[in-house]
């Protein structure tokens, strides 16, 4: 399928593409992967931290992010956490079900190369980053030094644990951190925030966030103390997407409507609204 | 003094008495498949679907205040001398439930039917100023992205508007101070200035666009230039009658969330979403699921929806603005705020349907006057 520019050409925004799930892989408690492919047509192309607003019959449908590479054209993967009903029933489905995505849709990531990079996650956060990981994993020497800190819970929330050899493997640190000392734990402990105020950072980083708003804040506050460009920080924001299109409002945040002009943005440019309660 | 025109500087002017009028209202019915206008249901002056040009309501005068709407007989007999009910063109270009497809299981697999295009085309009698303006701020949330909604352009490309000049604003209107009223200005075919004299109710129109002045040659005659001069005065002087203002800095509010004001209205809200059920450009809708008893259609329908319900700003079902007051809020900087951020513009056009029909007759322009005031700082 190819990206439809025409005004009169085929919208996948409006009309839903039907997929089907090629394979279900379980995760940490409560989050599975789903692989799927449309059932017509080629894998829509996209950029890392782009959504789709994929959908259950008879349900409706959840705004969840692409996890897989951008370069992979066989398949999407999209991590899900059961959190509502939608996303129960998402990742209740085996492998032969139909579901359909309108996407993919939203402002990415800006991974253009040179410099240094670090990417903070917080939970389940690491989902939207996954495909950003996997692109620097594929395209390491477009980047200086590049830090991954994902922070979970437990050792069992840490999603895509056994992944994290092969991204060391292709040259990214990949430091795992948890908020509290475990028997067996030989890895960082603390939060994401904290862990990040060790490090240190050259003056071209380019930092990626994505987790809890809270989590976000103080990560961007850690960053901007450690010396990093507030205007080099991006975070992705999760509110309350529903058709995706700018139109039904769900999603503001501020002056911002995350689907049509998130949702990455610029640290800088939310730092206000995240720090507003139930803004 | 400022005299209205009709479209690009068209300054002729017809005149209709009622037998002109009666032949406009059924010209109208013979071009397009649906007349809507101002009828009386229940008390209130609705706009629904006529049909036959008595159906329009008669002699209603309207009393509006915070919280009250009392509309009562005159013994003129009017047709437009009431302020604005609580129904605007939302209701029917943005209607409050839209079909959106429906989806058949066969084996598994999935197919999906967009719901048709609305292409009945339709005549609005009796629109005033704030609604066309607010039709336009409507129409701007929804078609100027890259994703337009095809079924309100359609709707709206259907419409023929005609419009009436505001002589007796309510006392909820402040339009004056929002950038408009209470002439019609934009977006009509037709204008209509509503003159009573001695029992007789008579019409100054001007055209808006070239279907609206050949819709005026068939049915009427043109006005000589006394009777269009006393439209000019009733409807000048409509615009010194409105007591309720919005200031020009009025957007500021989003520079003050935490004002104690928010928490205080937040004690009077009853969070039910009246206002934004009757505001003519709160925009918000829900997208639900409906499966058949069989299990095998799935009927998406588009409905309204109100940032004042808890599951609004709900993420896997837990709502991000839990109170009462962060979701008043949440309403008032979007209208007046953040609007011009996502769309240039203000939200909000002055019709004062919010003040009128909230049930606990909360004014929107106290709450703005009041959120203004630098809050008194502890000692």
């Amino acid at each position: 399928m190819t990206v439809a520019t025409a005004p009169e050409s085929f919208d996948p925004m409006i009309t839903p593409v039907e997929h089907v799930v090629t394979d279900v892989i379980p995760e940490i408690p409560d989050v599975v992967t789903l692989r799927m492919v449309p059932t017509t047509g080629d894998v829509a192309p996209f950029l890392p931290a782009q959504v789709s607003m994929v959908g259950a019959f008879g349900i409706g449908e959840a705004a969840i992010s692409i996890s897989s590479s951008p370069s992979e054209r066989a398949y999407h993967e999209y991590t899900i956490r059961h959190a509502g009903a939608i996303t129960s029933a998402l990742t209740h489905l085996r492998r032969g079900d139909r579901l359909w995505t309108r996407g993919p849709f939203g402002r990415p990531w800006d991974l253009h190369p040179g410099g240094d990079l670090v990417i903070a996650a917080g939970g389940i956060g690491v989902a939207p980053l996954r495909s950003a990981i996997l692109h620097t994993v594929e395209h390491r020497d477009l980047f200086g030094a590049v830090v991954l800190v994902v922070g979970a819970r437990t050792s069992h929330d840490l999603l895509y644990r056994r992944e994290y050899e092969a991204w060391r493997d292709a040259g990214i640190d990949v430091i795992a951190t948890i908020d509290h000392d475990e028997a067996g734990w030989s890895g960082a402990v603390g939060f994401v925030p904290t862990v990040i105020g060790d490090l240190e950072f050259g003056a071209d980083t380019r930092a990626l966030i994505c987790g809890p708003d809270i989590m976000m804040r103080r990560t961007a506050d850690a960053l901007v103390a450690a010396g990093v460009d507030p205007d080099r920080i991006q975070v992705t924001l999760e509110r309350n997407m529903q058709c995706g299109t700018g139109r039904c409002g769900h999603c503001q945040l501020g002056g911002m409507l995350v689907c049509r002009d998130g949702p990455v943005a610029d640290y800088p440019s939310v730092a206000r609204a995240l720090s507003i309660e139930e803004w | 003094m400022h005299h209205p025109t009709g479209a690009d500087g068209d300054t002729r002017r017809w005149h209709l008495d009622h037998i002109a009028w009666d032949r406009l209202v059924r010209q109208l019915m013979t071009d397009v498949d649906e007349v809507i206008g101002p009828v009386m249901r229940s008390g209130v002056v609705r706009l629904r679907r006529l049909t036959d040009v008595g159906d329009l309501a008669i002699g209603v005068v309207d009393a509006q205040d915070a919280g009250s709407y009392r509309a009562t007989g005159s013994s003129m007999p009017t047709r437009f001398d009431h302020g604005p009910g609580p129904d605007s063109l939302k209701a029917i270009v943005h209607p409050a439930e839209t079909p959106v497809w429906t989806i058949r299981r066969r084996d598994g697999e999935l197919r999906v039917e967009p719901a048709p295009p609305d292409t009945t085309t339709r005549a609005v009698i009796g629109v005033r100023d704030c609604d066309l303006r607010a039709l336009q701020v409507l129409e701007r949330t929804q078609t100027s992205g890259p994703h337009p909604d095809a079924s309100f352009a359609a709707r709206r490309d259907g419409f023929v508007i005609v419009a009436v000049d505001c002589t007796r604003p309510a006392a909820t209107c402040f339009c004056t101070s929002t950038g408009g009223g209470p002439a019609a200005s934009t977006g009509f075919d037709i204008a209509l200035t509503e003159l009573a004299d001695d029992a007789d109710v008579h019409y100054v129109a001007r055209a808006g666009s070239a279907r609206g002045a050949e819709l005026l040659d068939l049915v009427a005659n043109r006005a000589d230039p006394a009777v269009v001069a006393r439209a000019d005065i009733a409807v000048a002087s409509a615009a010194d009658v409105m007591v309720r203002t919005l200031p020009d800095h009025a957007r500021t509010i989003v520079d003050v969330p935490d004002h104690a004001r928010w928490a205080e209205v937040a004690e009077r809200c009853l969070a039910c979403g009246n206002c934004t059920a009757v505001c003519p450009t709160c925009f918000c809708t829900d997208l639900v699921d409906e499966v058949s008893l069989d299990g095998e259609t799935s009927t998406r329908r588009r409905t309204w929806d109100t940032c004042f319900s808890e599951q609004y700003s709900a993420l896997g079902g837990e709502p991000y603005r839990r109170s009462t007051a962060s979701r008043y809020r949440q309403w008032l900087t979007h209208k007046l705020g953040t609007w011009w951020d996502q769309f240039d513009e203000s939200g909000c056009v002055g019709c004062g349907r919010c003040i009128t029909w909230c049930p606990v007759g909360i004014d929107l322009t106290d709450e703005v006057a009041a959120l203004l005031q630098p809050e008194a700082v502890a000692p």
